[in-house]
C-alpha cells in the first residue's frame, strides 16, 4: 500500500470499475483487500506479474465478488419486487401532480416575467400604448404615479422570475430524487 | 460435473476457512497460503477472497486492521459468536455426511452406516 506500482494500480482501477453494481463503501473495502493481497504476495517474493496472474483477470475477480454478493441477499425476490412496485406506484401518483405544476410554473413564469418587464417599460414611455381600455398588459396600481408603477412592476417581474426558476430547480431535484429512490428500492 | 465440483468445493471451502480462523485470527494472504497446502480444494485467491467477503456479510466472521512489522497494515479475520455456532454444526454435519456417503459409495468405513 505504501509504494504504488502503476501496473498494480491499473489492475485495481479496472477491478474497481468492474465492481460497479456494489455499493461504493463496499467497493472501497474490497479493493483495499486485493491491494493488500498484492502487497503481501510481493513481500513474500512473488513478482507482480505472477501475483496478478494468480488473481486472474480483474473483471473475472469482480464477477466472483458480485456473484457472492447476490447469493447473500437474504430477502426473497417477491418482497423486493413488491417493495419496488410500491415505491414506483407512490412516485407515479405524486408525479401526476408535482411534475405538471412545477413544470408549468418553471416554464411559464420566467417567460411571463420577461414579457412583463418589456410591457412595463413600454407602458412607462408610452402610457397610452398598452391601454386597451378593458385590459392591460403592464402593471396597474390604482392612483399611483408612472415611476412608482414602473418600479413596483419591475420588482414583481423579478419576483415572478425567481419563483419560476425555483420551481424549475425543485422539479429537477424531484426527478433526481425519484430516480435514486427507485434505484435503491430495486437493488 | 464441473458445476457439481465447484458447488461442492465452495461449501467445503467455507467450512475450511471457518476452521482455519477458529483458533487464531488470520489475515487474507495467510489464509490463501494455508489453503494452498490442501490442493484438493483447488482454492485460489479468486475464490477465497470473494468467499471471505460473503462470510463477513453473513455475520459469521468479522474483520479488523492491525499493523504489521513486515509491511502495510493487515486485515485480520476472526470468528463471530454466530460463526462459532455455525462452524460447530457444520463440523458435525460434515462428519456424519462423509461417513454416510462413504458407506453409500462403498468407500473405507461403511460398517457404521
Amino acid at each position: 500500500m505504501s509504494e504504488r506500482n502503476p501496473m498494480a494500480e491499473r489492475y485495481l482501477s479496472q477491478f474497481r470499475a468492474s465492481l460497479k453494481r456494489l455499493p461504493e463503501a463496499e467497493r472501497g473495502e474490497i479493493v483495499d483487500e486485493i491491494r493488500n493481497h498484492i502487497a503481501e504476495a510481493m513481500n513474500a517474493g512473488g513478482s507482480l506479474a505472477e501475483v496478478l496472474e494468480r488473481l486472474g483477470p480483474a473483471d473475472r475477480l469482480a464477477r466472483a465478488y458480485m456473484a457472492e454478493a447476490l447469493l447473500s441477499q437474504g430477502e426473497p425476490n417477491l418482497s423486493r419486487w413488491l417493495k419496488a412496485a410500491g415505491v414506483l406506484a407512490g412516485f407515479s401518483l405524486s408525479s401526476l401532480f408535482v411534475i405538471p405544476v412545477l413544470g408549468v410554473f418553471g416554464l411559464v413564469l420566467p417567460f411571463a416575467s420577461v414579457l412583463g418587464v418589456i410591457a412595463n417599460i413600454v407602458q412607462f414611455i408610452y402610457p397610452a400604448a398598452l391601454d386597451f381600455g378593458s385590459g392591460r398588459i403592464g402593471t396597474y396600481i390604482p392612483g399611483a404615479d408612472p415611476v412608482t408603477t414602473l418600479v413596483v412592476g419591475l420588482a414583481l417581474d423579478v419576483l415572478l422570475c425567481f419563483i419560476g426558476i425555483g420551481a424549475f430547480r425543485l422539479l429537477k431535484v424531484y426527478i433526481r430524487l425519484s430516480i435514486k429512490t427507485l434505484r435503491n428500492a430495486w437493488s | 460435473m464441473d458445476e457439481w465440483n465447484s458447488q461442492l468445493r465452495r461449501g467445503v471451502l467455507q467450512l475450511g476457512i471457518l476452521a482455519l480462523i477458529e483458533a487464531e485470527q488470520r489475515y487474507g494472504y495467510d489464509i490463501v497460503t494455508l489453503l494452498e497446502k490442501t490442493p484438493q480444494l483447488a482454492a485460489g485467491e479468486g475464490t477465497i477472497y470473494p468467499l471471505l467477503r460473503r462470510l463477513k456479510k453473513d455475520g459469521w466472521v468479522d474483520t479488523f486492521w492491525r499493523e504489521s512489522a513486515a509491511g502495510p497494515p493487515r486485515q485480520y479475520y476472526r470468528l463471530t459468536e454466530e460463526g462459532r455456532v455455525v462452524l460447530s454444526s457444520m463440523r458435525s454435519e460434515w462428519t456424519q455426511l462423509v461417513a454416510a456417503v462413504n458407506g453409500l459409495i462403498g468407500g473405507g468405513s461403511a460398517d457404521h452406516v
